[in-house]
């Protein structure tokens, strides 16, 4: 069962549902792992305590190019759609960074020129917090192969019935939360009442529509007696999953690195209903 | 000797554009026949990524021994180094007094980029 997290605009509490959730699911029983696929800037672990972690350094292929038999034809520029290849004075040349390792060009040079390379490209580090087992994908400095890591990530800890995994998306609804939600069982889009928010959101939801992925809405930071994102939501006939009030006491409590406890206690129906929804989904999934 | 200069326009009484990558096109002045040409670089300005490199290569590809444009970027240097054009910095003017300002031997050579690129590494 893969659960994401996800939300268009960064900061609206993605990484503090996928920990709460988390928390929240392993003390009703089940088994759950939390995968951070923010590569960019994983900061889930910061709130997990997990003592040393097991590190695996992800590599991704590049192609690299051998002049003397580059005839110049051109057709890796043409195909590559990232104009990480450029022929120049005859030559191909590639620029690395830009490649996002479709291996297109090597099976299109046809002079035998192009050989494929790893590269590194980040690490994912696995702990475990008592019974929630936790991975982090952390892109190197310098590269923006994200959506590769990413992958990655989720292989490390594939699908296995009676398990759930809760995905911890990047911001946005470019490649890399495409490939985090990519065959998820459902996400969860969390949204707070902000006009960004609701501008990001409706893109993260077109975007879900498009890939026919299952999704509701958690709304966080709700503030009494504003309705314009519930009542969004409720136009556009979808799901909310959840209302979670916003809290001075709990910004207190996350800046000291310790809110799970106190967010699924002041909240416990709304995490009820998510798992509601998780289970629903379930034993619609492991029947199929 | 040709010389590509970034421009707004399609003619010599165009600004020159101080972005390069993403110039909207090159004038190509050629100096032994004071005649021009326009290269559209409508694709580049809107590419997602590697537009310093795709303009380099229309730069390269017309012949142009010069640059004359704004700002310069790793990739973009790289790319136009590897093909020894000689890349000259100027500020905002129009193409025809750019081209004036490098025949005075007014222009700055540069050696390196002069801004950083925007998708990490180099």
């Amino acid at each position: 069962m893969q659960i994401a997290i996800a939300s268009g605009k960064g900061g609206t509490g993605k990484t503090t549902m996928s920990l709460a959730i988390s928390h929240f699911l392993s003390s009703r029983g089940n088994d759950v792992t939390l995968l951070d696929c923010d590569v960019e800037e994983p900061n889930a672990g910061l709130f997990m305590h997990s003592g040393s972690l097991k590190e695996r350094r992800v590599t991704t292929p590049v192609p690299e190019i051998d002049p003397s038999k580059c005839i110049g034809c051109g057709v890796c520029e043409e195909l590559c759609q990232y104009n990480a290849l450029a022929v120049l004075k005859g030559k191909a040349v590639i620029f690395p960074e830009l490649c996002h390792s479709c291996g297109g060009c090597v099976i299109a040079c046809s002079s035998g020129a192009m050989k494929e390379r790893d590269v590194e490209i980040g690490t994912i580090f696995t702990g475990s917090d008592g019974s929630i087992t936790h991975l982090t994908g952390k892109l190197d400095i310098g590269k923006i192969q994200s959506p590769g890591l990413i992958g990655e990530v989720k292989k490390e800890k594939k699908n296995h019935i009676g398990k759930i995994n809760i995905i911890d998306s990047p911001p946005g609804n470019s490649c890399p939360m495409i490939e985090t939600v990519r065959e998820c069982d459902h996400v969860f889009l969390v949204a707070e009442p902000s006009p960004f928010s609701m501008n990001d959101l409706e893109l993260a939801m077109e975007t879900l529509d498009k890939m026919g992925l299952k999704y509701s809405v958690i709304v966080n930071k709700a503030k009494e007696g504003e309705n314009e994102l519930t009542g969004f939501l409720e136009k556009r006939n979808t799901e909310i999953a959840a209302v979670i009030s916003d809290s001075l006491d709990l910004a207190v409590a996350y800046s000291s690195g310790n809110f799970i406890d106190l967010l699924i206690e002041s909240e416990k129906g709304e995490f009820e209903k998510i798992e509601e929804i998780i289970n629903s989904r379930r034993r619609i999934v492991e029947c199929q | 000797m040709k010389i590509a200069v970034t421009a707004t326009g399609h003619d010599l009484e165009s600004s020159t554009d101080p972005r390069f990558g993403r110039a909207q096109g090159f004038i190509i002045y050629d100096s032994e026949t004071e005649e021009f040409s326009y290269v559209d670089n409508n694709q580049n300005y809107q590419s997602v990524q590697g537009a310093g490199i795709q303009s380099a290569k229309h730069v390269i590809d017309a012949g142009a021994e010069i640059l004359i444009t704004g700002n310069i970027g790793p990739k973009a240097y790289t790319a136009l180094n590897s093909a020894n054009v000689t890349i000259l910095l100027c500020r905002e003017s129009t193409v025809k007094d750019s081209i004036e300002s490098w025949k005075k031997g007014e222009l700055e050579e540069t050696s390196q980029a002069n801004v950083s690129g925007h998708w990490g590494g180099m």
